[in-house]
């Protein structure tokens, strides 16, 4: 992969240019983060491709190795590995809760202490995510109550 | 990721439940004990203290509460079941064992009404007890977390 950098001086927008001999999933990947960059996500569904503002997306679920994007209308699939929307996402108001679910604080309805240390987590769309013990207590720590 | 607990916790879990019965014990020893001497092992020193042999044994139930304990309220074991019915068989078990050891170690004479109505009226005052402490403190903490949501909403809501 060759990467070119131009620093021109009369430029006034940022422009990102790729060019490839197809559309590999790899390729996809780097799309796919650089439109994060947007506050987009570049999602899947039967077969075609989507551009998803970021404010949309109410959770995100891993399941074996693929990710699923759920909004208030419609599911998603994106090519990205779980760890890797978490480190790109972070900055959008998003949080890791399970080995499984990744969260978009600003959509979170209600939250539960469970007895067991958990933490019942109602999305807007009714869901209900369990966060783990250890990503409770990290959940509980961005929200300063520890 | 569960939290890795290490078996100093669990120590810490038995020390705790040993101490809190010991020291019920004693209050028991101080004001039955000598009423009770000639009817139970545990008070046969009235209210000059607890026997050695009773103490171990109170140690031994601690360690047992404990193993229940973790077998229900972690999910090293048991996976998936409703917090009501973890809780109900982890009681049921912790009755069974004590009143195995009341059985075996003559705690208190077994054909003897009494002590059974107070055995149960002391268990179910501090699983009461326990149970309101845990609802208050859950509801506190309920209303902490949904004040700092709102308050993390409004945060990235005015950063756009």
């Amino acid at each position: 992969m060759k990467i070119e950098i131009v620093v021109d001086e009369k430029a006034t927008d940022l422009n990102i240019s790729v060019t490839c001999k197809q559309l590999t999933p790899d390729v996809e990947r780097i799309l796919t983060m650089l439109r994060m960059m947007n506050h987009q996500l570049m999602v899947k569904k039967n077969e075609e491709t989507y551009l998803l503002d970021i404010a949309q997306i109410i959770y995100i679920e891993s399941v074996d190795r693929k990710c699923f994007v759920y909004t208030s209308d419609d599911i998603y699939e994106t090519d990205l590995r779980l760890y890797e929307l978490e480190q790109q996402l972070e900055g959008y108001g998003f949080f890791r809760v399970s080995k499984s679910f990744l969260i978009h604080l600003q959509k979170v309805q209600s939250l539960k202490a469970e007895i067991n240390r958990k933490i019942r987590i109602t999305m807007s769309n009714g869901e209900q995510i369990i966060a783990s013990r250890q990503y409770a207590e990290e959940l509980k720590k961005r929200l300063g109550v520890i | 990721m569960d939290e890795k607990k290490t078996i100093f916790d669990y120590l810490a879990q038995v020390m705790i439940i040993f101490g809190f019965a010991i020291l019920v014990l004693n209050i028991f020893c101080l004001v039955f004990g000598n009423d009770a001497k000639d009817i139970s092992a545990i008070f046969k020193l009235g209210d000059q203290g607890i026997p050695v042999g009773i103490t171990l044994q109170f140690l031994c139930v601690s360690f047992l509460i404990t193993g229940v304990r973790f077998v229900f309220f972690t999910d090293v074991i048991i996976q998936k079941m409703p917090i009501w019915l973890r809780t109900i068989c982890m009681l049921t078990i912790i009755v069974i064992i004590i009143a195995a050891f009341i059985i075996i170690f003559n705690w208190f004479p077994v054909n003897m009404w009494q002590p059974w109505a107070m055995f149960f009226v002391c268990f179910g005052l501090s699983f009461l007890g326990t149970y309101t402490v845990v609802t208050v403190q859950e509801k506190i903490e309920n209303k902490r977390m949904e004040e700092a949501l709102q308050r993390l909403k409004e945060k990235e809501e005015n950063k756009k």
